[in-house]
């Protein structure tokens, strides 16, 4: 494979989900230069760009972590999740203290803590007391207007006013944001009820002014149920991406891990494959955050959780022969030691380290959120920026 | 354990899809149905779906699993492969037979100083040399400047990157076989078609610089821009599938640097310019009302950020955006080119 010319950085993340972001916004804010690379599709892009912080908090002491870094990394991260994150447009209400129940556009309820300002997260109860709208959208798989609207009246008598907007109508991935505001906009004018939920339509570039438009041209208040493998993740993501790119991080899509070298237990260089070219990148530290199971960093073979990279050591949290095999496989990830250094090839590597999904007993299946998962990155990003001087 | 076991069925490949979010999965099935549904169920494949491909790799990009899934198109393409062809299809295989081209060559004489003895080929490729000429003269231009001699030697055929795509392995490697002996003499070879730099690299054994990737990492983006004047130009770029996904998302890097350094030039920042243009896979030859639809959404796009020009790095691309009609298609080259003599 022909080698395009080597760069040279101080920090490395693999990985572009909410860990690999946070991690590489941090380290640049602080003055290194940063590269980011990955391949695929995060798991952060596939979810309902919700953030749970989940009492596998447990896991994260279990991993070692000091309880106050712990703490400090989790305000942080919702700091900047509530905070930073605004200038992207992307507006996050809750607290990491609290979970509050969210409506899923399948029907069905579920908690988070940090969520879009456009999902609506009002108190369950009182969503009786109003005049509900839903707007279906025909063809559409992530939002089914009547199981979702079966959910919002469980229990009471409250009338749901439904109207649907036909694909043909609005494609938003082919219509304008204009054009899609003013589809829905319409839809609503014709009906009575004050609150109209909406499948999410808009992205990230026209949320806040298209939310807004919505509102003062139909005269309503709307709100998105929670719905994954959609629009919502593919903003936090953006989201999150734009600020670390604003932070100066350099971010490559498309270029994965071919090898690394490391030599007196220090991580020298990491080799990534673009395209039908290779490109050495020589790195003073690294972070993988190349997610769990479902983000494709971590693989699974029968009993086993396997590292795609084949170079990166595999523990459980949860061993022996009574433990069940789910139990063992969401107890399963990389082995790191103290401050989250990873082991490859039963070596410690002073200059490397793991955060996120890809850590034992983090990912989503074993209870733990995005929340969780940003958290050790930026313990990782800071022992990172240690390790780079 | 075969590729497509791999699928998880997060439907990132089909969300991803151009073809499919332009026309429908009722027209195109997309990656997802075809690779890894049907083979699964038994279930036939028409090759005339599988065609509809325009081969723009962005499933592959976006697949967790990794899944080769353009590759996997061209394996069930060649497996399905029967006697009926696409009108445009057959034309291109009638070209092949009688001229060695994909298009039928027309009788402009390609006037570009070459010299007769260098280092550096430059591979002409079909479109660029029979529809736009001026790509590859101004190419050749701009290298010559920089102090590189090139050669286009006699003898040479299409890439064979258009048989690949229909499944036609028995023509790609006879033309293969006339080509790598004539390139296998120079150092290094250099293309203005991402097309013919990805079929080169894969499949010949050897391996072929795109023009992009010649400009900036042997000429240097210094060398190459410092004496021109954008004059307040301002322009979008489209990057060519081929170039970004299949040479490789630095190229990404590589224009935008190049672009970024004309003094006097804007380039605008707009989130669809990584879009397919319809021409890749076949699609131009094989669907071309297709293609069409697809390069017409494209340029609409483009038009929305104000820009002028629509700068890109590909013959195919510039072909089919340019028959849209509207905002006009050139390649970087041929920018460089003009900026420079002003």
């Amino acid at each position: 494979m022909m080698e395009i010319p080597r760069k040279e950085v101080d920090v490395l993340v693999i990985g572009s989900g909410a860990s690999g972001a946070i991690c590489a916004w941090d380290a640049a804010r602080h003055g290194q230069k940063v590269s980011m690379v990955s391949v695929g599709t995060s798991a952060t892009e596939m979810s309902s760009g919700c953030v749970r912080f989940s009492d596998g908090r447990t896991s994260l002491n279990e991993m070692g972590l000091d309880r106050d870094e712990v703490e400090d990394a989790g305000k942080l991260v919702e700091r900047f999740l509530t905070g930073d994150l605004k200038k992207t447009g992307l507006f996050m209400t809750g607290s990491r203290e609290r979970s509050v129940q969210l409506y899923r556009g399948h029907g069905g309820v579920i908690s988070e803590n940090l969520v879009p300002a456009t999902t609506y997260s009002g108190r369950l109860d009182a969503i009786k007391e109003r005049r509900i709208g839903v707007i279906g959208f025909e063809g559409r798989t992530d939002f089914d207007a009547r199981s979702f609207s079966r959910s919002l009246v469980h229990g009471s008598d409250v009338r749901i006013e439904h109207r649907t907007v036909r694909m043909t109508e609005l494609d938003s991935r082919n219509a304008s944001a204009s054009a899609a505001v003013d589809i829905f906009a319409e839809a609503a004018k014709g009906m009575s009820g004050e609150l109209i939920f909406v499948p999410p339509f808009l992205p990230l570039r026209d949320i806040s002014v298209g939310w807004a438009e919505l509102e003062s041209r139909s005269g309503r208040v709307f709100a998105e149920p929670v719905t994954d493998l959609g629009l919502p993740g593919i903003r936090l993501n953006e989201a999150l991406a734009s600020e670390a790119s604003r932070a100066g991080v350099v971010i490559t899509n498309g270029a994965g891990i071919v090898g690394m070298s490391v030599e007196n237990g220090a991580l020298k260089e990491v080799t990534v494959r673009s395209g039908q070219r290779s490109q050495r990148i020589r790195c003073k530290a690294a972070v993988y955050c190349g997610g769990g199971i479902v983000g494709g960093g971590l693989g699974i073979s029968g009993r086993e959780v396997i590292d795609p990279l084949g170079m990166f050591d595999v523990r459980y949290l949860k061993e022996g022969p009574g433990s069940d095999i789910i139990g063992r496989i969401s107890s399963g990830g990389l082995r790191t030691g103290a401050e989250l250094g990873a082991f490859v090839k039963g070596e410690k590597v002073r200059n490397l380290f793991v955060a996120g999904a890809s850590l034992p007993g983090m990912n989503i299946v074993a209870g733990n959120g995005i929340g969780d998962a940003m958290t050790t990155a930026l313990i990782a990003s800071r022992n990172a920026r240690e390790a780079s001087g | 354990m075969s590729e497509a076991d791999k699928c998880i069925k997060c439907g990132s490949c089909m969300r991803a899809c151009p073809v499919v979010s332009m026309f429908g999965e009722g027209v195109f099935p997309g990656p997802r149905s075809l690779v890894v549904d049907a083979p699964r169920s038994g279930a036939p494949l028409s090759m005339n779906e599988l065609l509809r491909c325009s081969m723009c790799m962005r499933c592959r990009d976006v697949c967790p699993s990794r899944i080769d899934l353009p590759e996997a198109f061209l394996a069930l393409r060649e497996a399905n492969r029967g006697s009926v062809m696409r009108p445009g299809h057959k034309r291109l295989v009638e070209n092949i037979d009688s001229f060695g081209a994909s298009v039928h060559p027309d009788d402009r004489v390609l006037s570009i100083p070459f010299s007769r003895s260098a280092d550096v080929c430059l591979f002409p490729g079909c479109i660029s040399r029979w529809r736009k000429p001026e790509v590859l003269s101004d190419a050749a231009y701009i290298l010559r400047s920089s102090g590189t001699e090139v050669a286009c030697p006699e003898g040479l055929v299409c890439c064979g990157s258009p048989l690949e795509k229909i499944g036609d392995h028995e023509r790609r490697e006879k033309l293969a076989l006339t080509n790598v002996p004539i390139l296998e003499r120079f150092e290094r070879i250099v293309t203005t078609c991402p097309g013919c730099a990805g079929q080169i690299g894969r499949r010949y054994g050897l391996d072929a610089m795109h023009m992009v990737e010649y400009l900036y990492e042997v000429v240097g983006v210094e060398k190459l821009t410092a004496r021109l004047e954008g004059n307040g130009m301002k322009v979008a770029v489209h990057m060519p599938c081929h170039l970004s996904r299949e040479i490789g998302p630095h190229t990404k890097d590589y224009v935008h640097s190049i672009l970024g350094s004309i003094h006097g030039l804007t380039v605008v920042d707009y989130p669809e310019e990584g879009d397919c243009c319809g021409a890749g896979g076949s699609l131009l030859s094989g669907f071309p009302d297709m293609a069409s639809a697809l390069a017409k959404k494209k340029i609409s796009a483009a038009e929305r950020t104000g820009a002028s020009l629509i700068v890109t790095s590909c013959p195919f691309c510039i072909v089919n955006l340019n028959n849209a009609g509207g905002t006009e298609t050139v390649d970087m080259i041929t920018l460089l080119r003009s900026l420079s003599s002003r």
